[in-house]
């Protein structure tokens, strides 16, 4: 059973050690965390419980406790790709512009172009399957209108959407239109979200792509 | 060699607060006259009291010190003193008169080392135009440096935690994770350039974010400190009587700081925050626990928080980027309801 040591440690140490030995775990390992100190016991629990890990805690004595537990299944949460740094703040505006991957794709129907319905859908659905391999990468899609079929159940693309989600794209889902079109139990994709957020996306972004 | 102000504390900056759960039922109890005058008290949690004098003047009043969070003396006392001072900016006022607090050991730290902190938390009020006018040193083995200070603004231009209206839209004038990068610094872990980007921005007085709100009549705004985004917000929620929605997504935030996060590098303090805000916050599906350790991340000398009316929004996000806060940023809304959401 892989033991991490973090005795005499302090915080934030001993949730980096643990966090760095469930990362490099099999799921279904057991894994034991051996430390002193109540702060950063206190933590540490805080933390397994943010990540959704069951543990167990046992006193050595006055000051050593140990905490085991077995790495899951969801132990692992996928989101820092989705948030990457730089799509957040231009510390260094310059550096940023040229930073790749910053543009956003607007989804607002089943068709790519006008024209036959058929030949728009597979366009579209080809365009979507073509995306995650890109160099460039969007920074978020937003569905709206009919574009939100797309996201969920049935749809054609739900594969290459989430490896978008995997490579850190945020699929922004329109609310409302969901709702409208009666979809809320069969959403699976993105995350549903608000005109507000879709504005700003769109507003902020220095090119939108409508396919 | 400089004397390394780190190592003789083990939490610094905003991040050594109480608990605000703790500092809640402990002064429950404990009688307080009230005064017509009194325009904000403790009741509503907000970042500085204010008392009015006349119809054209009231005073701020408000105080905030801590020990060391970085190496350098000088920077450490910019900082503290930027820190103190930003509460009065908070309430849309600016700041008249400041006194010096200061604790210091006897022996053990060279003299020239207190000089220092006094020397940078002076230049930081003489950049906002306060005269110091006294303070105030005692004897302590960990070194603490902040101010008292008086500031003044007209009543009907009052800033306050309490005026959230539904439909307001959120902004947020400085980066975030400024406490989990100074937690990764005292690991070795944090980017030397993203470590000093974040001190840097502590030193950012938040006099030109109470210009701008003073320009654009924004009326609701706290500032972001030890409690993070989520315990300031979620005390704006309560003293509006309003719902805070903030979108993780847009929310600005130093680089490196989510993956720090998501390594474990979650300080202390965040969890204390959490642990506060608990009761009243709604974390929607798809939240990464990045995103929401970011907004408990205890940040010091943090930005503006400000409730900016639509039809402004776009204009005041300008002037504040413009202004010298480059990441300010719309991050939510506010609508009927209580608590806060993050998206």
């Amino acid at each position: 059973m892989p033991t991490v040591d973090v005795r005499g440690l302090s915080c934030p140490a001993p949730l980096i050690k643990t966090k760095q030995a469930i990362s490099q775990a099999v799921a279904g390992t057991p894994i034991q965390v051996v430390g002193d100190g109540e702060i950063p016991l206190g933590n540490l629990k805080n933390y397994l419980t943010e990540l959704g890990i069951a543990f167990k805690e046992m006193k050595v004595d006055n000051q050593e406790w140990v905490l085991s537990f077995v790495t899951g299944a969801g132990s692992e949460t996928p989101a820092v790709e989705r948030t990457r740094a730089e799509d957040f703040c231009h510390l260094a505006p310059a550096k940023a512009e040229e930073a790749s991957g910053r543009y956003v794709v607007a989804v607002s129907s089943l068709c790519m172009g006008r024209g036959d319905e058929r030949l728009g859908a597979l366009l579209l659905k080809a365009f979507l399957n073509v995306l995650p391999e890109l160099e460039d990468l969007p920074q978020a899609i937003c569905f709206y209108n009919e574009g939100v079929k797309l996201a969920c159940q049935d749809s054609p693309v739900l594969e290459s959407l989430r490896t978008l989600q995997e490579k850190g794209v945020s699929l922004v889902v329109c609310g409302t239109c969901v709702e409208f079109y009666g979809l809320q139990e069969q959403l699976a994709a993105g995350k549903i979200s608000n005109m507000y957020h879709i504005a700003t996306l769109l507003s902020r972004s220095f090119k939108v792509i409508y396919p | 060699m400089e004397f390394d102000l780190l190592s003789v504390c083990q939490t610094g900056g905003c991040s050594a607060k109480l608990p605000a759960g703790l500092l809640d039922s402990l002064l429950s109890d404990i009688p307080l006259l009230h005064h017509p005058d009194i325009l904000v008290d403790i009741a509503t949690h907000d970042d500085a009291g204010v008392y009015r004098l006349n119809d054209t003047t009231a005073l701020i009043v408000t105080t905030d010190f801590f020990p060391p969070l970085c190496s350098s003396a000088r920077t450490f006392g910019r900082i503290a003193a930027c820190n103190a001072l930003s509460d009065v900016y908070a309430m849309g006022g600016k700041p008249l008169l400041t006194l010096n607090l200061s604790m210091f050991p006897a022996e053990g730290i060279p003299l020239e080392v207190l000089h220092d902190i006094l020397l940078g938390g002076q230049e930081m009020v003489n950049e906002a135009g306060a005269f110091t006018m006294g303070g105030h040193t005692i004897v302590d083995a960990v070194p603490k440096y902040g101010l008292a200070v008086v500031g003044m603004v007209e009543p009907d231009r009052l800033v306050s935690n309490a005026a959230a209206r539904a439909g307001d839209v959120l902004v947020l004038t400085k980066a975030l994770g400024a406490g989990v990068l100074l937690a990764a610094h005292r690991l070795g872990l944090a980017d030397e350039d993203t470590y000093r980007a974040a001190l840097d921005q502590m030193c950012v007085l938040n006099a030109k974010g109470a210009e701008v709100m003073r320009k654009y009549g924004i009326r609701c705004a706290t500032d972001i400190t030890g409690f993070g985004l989520m315990g300031h917000a979620c005390k704006m929620a309560a003293a509006s009587g309003k719902q805070l929605r903030i979108h993780t997504g847009l929310l600005p935030v130093f680089p490196e700081v989510l993956s720090l996060l998501h390594a474990g590098c979650v300080p202390g303090a965040a969890f204390r925050n959490l642990e506060f805000a608990k009761p009243h916050l709604r974390v929607e599906p798809g939240v990464s626990l990045e995103a929401k350790m970011l907004c408990a991340d205890a940040q010091t000398s943090g930005g503006l928080l400000m409730c900016v009316d639509a039809a402004s929004v776009q204009a005041a996000v300008r002037d504040l980027k413009a202004g010298g806060y480059p990441c300010a940023a719309v991050v939510g809304q506010v609508s009927e309801g209580d608590g806060i959401v993050l998206d």
